[in-house]
């Protein structure tokens, strides 16, 4: 009976996929038309989630008066009416909330992230020492000094590093998972089409 | 599951029915433990109550070793288990030990046990080979003793009528139901028999029953309560003392007690006189209101005390074994016995006067409830035929008397002289009149037949001069016996003839009961199987007597005929010829008319000789003994024990002659209803051989002849087999329906005891235990007190200082770079071609519209929009129509940040990823309307993409699903992070030209933004902020290298 169940999901998912390559290959007003319908159903999920994420903290705030809940309600609400608001009579509020409240704060963020990732680098050897992290502070530093700009004083100390070593090695490695990233895509796509990865079934 | 049947339909019933499921008779209720602790009854076979678990069994109740075995057992292997625990025992067989039964002749009271199952095969090894429980082998009969012990009033009702008007004591009794107590005190009475198996194939069964090995018997000790009573009463019947004189010792002895000790009439008086015996036998402080304790009494008479043991003559002379017997008189008859007539004899002639309120008790009582055809035969023809013989010999004797009563016959009878005289003188008188009235109305009773020829006698009305309980069996024996066909005209008159009476007559009986019957009292009027039972020198008494009897002589000739009762020679074999030493024999009594089709196989070959004699008296010496007795009696016990005559044979007048054809036939008569001729005839003659004795043991068989297959079935008493000896030491039980009975288990005394449920001891938990119960409980439940130690180094936590240290360092990196750039100059860096290629991809484009793609976080801004400041300014200053769009929702507002002058004409937010740029790619290439959110519509000819990107997914995407598919061209602004990325980008020319981080913008921007120096100086700021952290890094792992390396003891908490 689960079978059956999965049967025609199955043949939505794979049926369409091909439809998609065909239209790809050769129809392209197939692909696009099916493209549109994805991203429109996109859309409409993104606004189902906005509406299921309102209702679960609407719930939440309610049953177990969770502030943070009543924040997260506040602020959309609050960003909903100053872009409804934007839109409506021109204003620049959207603007200024972006300006003075999301970049600072996630601009914030990325610089801890630095700071952590100095501080956890700082006592890797002192936590964790054997090989393999000297290895790893080693690339660090070595990549450091390749990407950064070298001190007048320094001359041409580093320049060898930055000329070989960062092609060599770091062009070498993306190209790598770029192509590994490739292989699995066209794998997922085929595992896909055959019916093999049901996602949709999960 | 035990079933129980049930007594109206025989249905089996589950135990504990309280109804019956197939007439709805209420079922007696069965017994129950009660469990002390909460009062749930529980069936006896749980040892814990099903309700709260309490024991209900004592454990340590187990039962009395046997302190004696018996031979035969140890021999046979024959060792019962001693079972541990059990509600209570009573006297059973052995596990299995069933005897030579077949099941296919069992009567069907029997039978009835084995309703709805395979009755065992006989034999003892089919039974022993599967485990056989109690109640399995005991019959339902004793099965329902267990059960019904307080429902006396049942247990009355089941006991035979004959029973209780003989022992009026014996309604107290409670689980005597349906068992015979002729039949279970000779069971119950006896103890090991080493020989026993011989036993009871050299002895008759009655005999058996009665002789068997009373221990004191070898001692030649005579104790009161084990002389058979039916042997005393015959030694009490002596007439005379000049019969005394020819007796034994221990005869003459038993005669001359007192007649009067047993004045008193009490109801053992009254009974017959082997039921006396077992009365005696009963406590006689058990009142009669307890059954248990008449039960118990009853069931384990060697326990109490007997009536008589005051009595030293009968202690001393008679043998136990001779006491016990059924037949023999009470003690207290036998006191009385010093005169002609036995007092049981005086209490049969007193029965109308004293022992009215037995019959009719029993005559309440339904003996056709639950007792067998042949135990009511026995009933009936029993007392019928012990009044009639009683009331015969009282006649004989007063005839003998010369009409006048002895005194002590008087005394006995209670009557005055007058009385007396009026009485006993009839015997003078030619007619019917010469016997007491009593008896001379029961002279009619003869079956017609007998009596048509015979002159009707004119007499009174039976009823008038019968006592009450003769008249009341008559009816019975009548409807039994009265086979004969009745002449037409007599008929009236046969209605009140005592018809029971002639079948004690075996001559009469031998005619067919249709000859006339010969007056009583007269020479002429004697049975003619009186005269032939008569001695030889008797012919007195087949003569008409007319005078007084001579005054008893020590003649010998004239002993037997004289003092001799007339019974006693009826009970003599005819042609023993010696009279001078007959003893008493006891007085037969019939067999009842046991059902054909039951009837087993009656021993009629000659019992083999048997060492079961032994403890006979020497009182009992063959030399005292007559040698009719003595062939009935044993060999000597042995070497140790006195020289006692043992039965070897039947006597020749027990055998069967060829008259018992005839007599059963007369008898018996015509079939009864339902049965054919031929049928009644074919039951005759499958009869068991010895088909004449068979007929006639129906009639005339010696009640003591029991089966061996009945034998075989009757339960074991618990002190048999040498236990008894045991038991006789054990406490007897205090409550119960085995109150009194001693050696058997108390365990319903222990059960009902209230006891506290023993509760279980505390658990003791070890100290590992509870170790191991805290860590499983502290990892389940308080995770964060378990410490898991990654290695056994202290912790290494970075002081407070050093985080703050490192802190302000990086601040002051990024913050002073633009002001320290002069402080540290960088290098001057040369552009890459890739970013040439990107200078070269905007010149060219110069007034087109370009597409220039902000997706990049507020994050990335600081590193990402100088560059993309840059670029805009630069497609501004060519001119170029700039379209902003971003896959992220804040690429709109970056790009309302950014100081273009004069601002983006449009921007677009594009959602669905990939499949937005697959979309926007068609909307490029003119397949589809490309709308945005702005008033203007994206243009198809877009000439140029600039995508500013810190995002690897949105670099692919871009190149992957727009530039793949538009071949439009692609140039990038990109972070250091994702300049690998677009790297490879570049080496497939998927990418025109790219600006890879803040030193190839600066680079860019010296090169062809003369006059802006803004990348310039982040980059300073950067350049230090970088190597600052170089530094750190080398640092920090260097001493936390060191750091490591020192030894355990100097470190401390850094």
């Amino acid at each position: 009976m689960r079978r059956l169940l999965n049967i025609p999901p199955l043949i939505i998912a794979v049926g369409f996929g091909l439809l998609t390559l065909i239209g790809l290959l050769f129809v392209p007003e197939i692909s696009s038309l099916l493209t549109g319908w994805a991203a429109f159903i996109a859309a409409a999920a993104l606004l189902f989630g906005v509406l299921n994420l309102l209702i679960i903290h609407l719930q939440r705030f309610i049953k177990g008066r969770n502030f943070y809940s009543l924040v997260l309600i506040f602020s959309m609400l609050l960003t909903f009416a100053a872009a409804y608001s934007d839109s409506l009579i021109g204003s620049d509020f959207l603007n200024t909330i972006f300006r003075t409240i999301l970049q600072p704060l996630e601009a914030a963020l990325a610089s801890l992230l630095a700071f952590f990732l100095l501080f956890a680098a700082i006592r890797l050897l002192q936590r964790q020492r054997n090989g393999w992290s000297a290895l790893f502070i080693g690339a660090a530093i070595l990549f450091l000094i390749a990407a950064a700009p070298m001190p007048a004083a320094l001359g041409g100390l580093f320049t060898w590093v930055q000329a070989y070593l960062a092609p060599l090695f770091v062009h070498a490695g993306i190209r790598a998972i770029l192509i590994g990233v490739a292989l699995g895509s066209v794998t997922l796509a085929l595992r896909l089409l055959m019916g093999v990865e049901r996602p949709y079934s999960k | 599951m035990s079933t129980v049947n049930c007594r109206n339909c025989n249905a089996p019933n589950p135990a504990g029915s309280k109804f019956c499921n197939n007439c709805g008779t209420a079922l007696p209720p069965a017994t129950k433990l009660i469990c002390p602790s909460c009062k749930t009854p529980n069936p006896r076979s749980l040892l814990y109550c099903d309700n709260c678990g309490t024991r209900l069994v004592q454990q340590e109740s187990q039962p009395p070793k046997p302190k004696q075995r018996p031979a035969s057992q140890e021999t046979a292997g024959e060792e019962p288990p001693a079972p541990s625990h059990r509600a209570f025992t009573l006297p059973a067989r052995e596990p299995g030990d069933i005897g030579d039964l077949d099941i296919h002749k069992l009567p069907d009271w029997l039978r009835a046990d084995w309703a709805g199952e395979e009755p065992p095969v006989a034999g003892i090894e089919s039974a022993a080979s599967t485990p056989v429980s109690e109640e399995d082998i005991l019959g339902s009969w004793l099965n329902e003793l267990e059960e019904v012990e307080d429902e006396t009033a049942e247990s009355e009702v089941e006991q035979p009528a004959w029973l209780t008007e003989a022992e009026p004591d014996a309604t107290s009794f409670s689980g005597d139901d349906a068992l015979p107590e002729w039949l279970t005190s000779a069971e119950m009475d006896q103890p090991a028999a080493p020989t026993e198996d011989t036993t009871a194939d050299s002895y008759p069964d009655w005999l058996a029953e009665t002789a068997i090995d009373e221990p004191a018997m070898a001692t030649g000790t005579a104790d009161a309560d084990e002389l058979p009573d039916w042997l005393v009463e015959a030694g009490l019947e002596q007439p005379s003392e000049a019969a005394e004189n020819d007796l034994p010792d221990w005869f003459n002895q038993t005669a001359e007690e007192p007649l009067s000790s047993s004045a008193g009439t009490t109801a053992d008086d009254e009974t017959a006189d082997w039921l006396s015996a077992l009365g005696d036998d009963e406590p006689a402080a058990a009142p009669a209101e307890e059954p248990a304790g008449d039960f118990s009494s009853w069931l384990m008479p060697e326990e109490t005390e007997a009536a008589g043991d005051d009595d030293d003559i009968f202690s001393e002379d008679l043998p136990d074994w001779l006491k016990d017997s059924p037949l023999s008189p009470s003690d207290s008859q036998l006191k009385g016995g010093t005169d002609e007539l036995s007092q049981w004899l005086v209490d049969a002639i007193e029965t109308p006067d004293t022992a009215e309120p037995a019959p009719l008790a029993a005559a309440e009582i339904s003996p056709d409830d639950d007792a067998p055809d042949w135990l009511r035969d026995v009933q009936s023809v029993g007392t019928a035929a012990e009044a009639a013989i009683f009331g015969e010999e009282a006649t004989l004797a007063s005839a003998t008397e010369e009409s006048e009563a002895p005194d002590w016959l008087n005394a006995q009878l209670g009557l005055d002289e007058e009385t007396a005289a009026s009485i006993f003188t009839l015997a003078d008188e030619e007619d019917s009149g010469a016997f007491p009235d009593w008896f001379s109305a029961a002279e009619p009773e003869v079956p017609a037949q007998a009596a048509a020829p015979t002159p009707e006698p004119e007499q009174p009305s039976p009823s008038d001069d019968l006592p009450d309980w003769i008249k009341e069996m008559a009816p019975r024996n009548t409807g039994l016996l009265d086979t004969g066909e009745l002449a037409g005209g007599e008929e009236e008159a046969a209605e009140d003839n005592f018809d029971w009476l002639t079948e004690l007559s075996p001559d009469a009986e031998a005619s067919g009961g249709t000859g006339p019957l010969p007056e009583i009292g007269l020479p002429d009027a004697l049975p003619d199987w009186l005269a032939d039972l008569a001695p030889p020198d008797t012919g007195s008494l087949g003569r008409p007597r007319t005078g007084p009897l001579p005054p008893a002589t020590p003649k010998a000739a004239d002993k037997s005929d004289l003092e001799e009762p007339d019974w006693l020679a009826d009970l003599r074999p005819a042609d023993s010829g010696d009279d001078d030493e007959t003893p008493p024999a006891a007085p037969r009594r019939r067999l009842p008319d046991v059902p054909v089709t039951e009837l087993p196989s009656l021993r009629t070959d000659p019992p083999p000789p048997s060492s079961e004699m032994e403890g006979v008296p020497i009182e009992l010496a063959a030399a005292e003994l007559p040698e009719w007795l003595t062939t009935e009696l044993g060999p000597p016990p042995g070497p140790g024990g006195p020289s006692i005559p043992v039965i070897r044979d039947v006597p020749d007048w027990l055998e069967p002659n060829d008259d018992d054809d005839e007599i059963a036939a007369a008898v018996l008569g015509p079939p009864p209803e339902g049965l054919t001729g031929a049928e009644w005839q074919d039951i005759l003659s499958g009869l068991p051989p010895g088909g004449g004795a068979a007929a006639g043991g129906a009639v005339a068989t010696d009640e003591a002849d029991i089966p061996a297959w009945l034998q075989a079935l009757r339960p074991r008493a618990l002190g048999e087999g040498g236990q008894g000896q045991v038991a006789a030491d054990e406490p007897a039980l205090t409550s119960g329906p085995l109150a009194g009975l001693r050696g058997a288990i108390e365990i319903e005394a222990a059960a009902a005891q209230p006891r506290e449920a023993k509760r279980p001891a505390p658990a003791t938990i070890s100290k590992d235990q509870q170790r191991q119960m805290a860590l499983l409980h502290q990892l389940m439940h308080d995770s964060q007190r378990q410490a898991i130690p990654v290695d056994d180094r202290p912790k290494a936590a970075a002081p407070t200082w050093l985080r703050l240290v490192l802190a302000l360092l990086l601040l002051l990196a990024v913050a002073a770079g633009p002001f320290v750039a002069d402080l540290l100059p960088t290098a001057p860096t040369t552009l890459p071609p890739a970013g040439e290629n990107f200078y070269n991809a905007l010149s060219t484009r110069m007034g087109q519209p370009v597409l220039v793609v902000f997706d990049y976080s507020p994050a990335m801004a600081g590193e990402l929009n100088p560059q993309a400041a840059m670029v805009v300014r630069q497609l501004r200053e060519n001119g170029n129509t700039i379209y902003a769009v971003s896959q992220f929702v804040t690429g709109m507002g970056i790009v309302q940040q950014l100081e273009v002058d004069p601002p983006l004409e449009s921007g677009t937010f594009i959602a669905g990823e990939a499949i937005g740029l697959r979309q926007l790619a068609s909307c490029l290439v003119g397949d589809a309307v490309c709308l945005t959110e702005s008033e203007a519509p994206l243009p198809n000819n877009v000439a140029l993409i600039v995508l500013v990107t810190g995002e690897r997914d949105s670099l692919t995407g871009w190149v992957e699903q727009v530039g793949s598919s538009t071949n439009m061209p692609i140039v990038a602004a990109v972070t250091q992070s994702v300049a690998p990325i677009a790297q490879a980008y570049i080496a497939t020319e998927q990418i025109d030209g790219l600006i890879s981080g803040l030193p190839a913008a600066a680079a860019y921007e010296s090169q062809y933004r003369p006059g802006e120096t803004e990348l310039a100086a982040q980059l300073a700021g950067q350049t230090l902020a970088l190597w600052l952290v170089i530094i750190l890094l080398i640092i920090g792992n260097v001493w936390g290298w060191l750091y490591s390396l020192r030894p355990r003891s100097t470190k401390g908490g850094a």
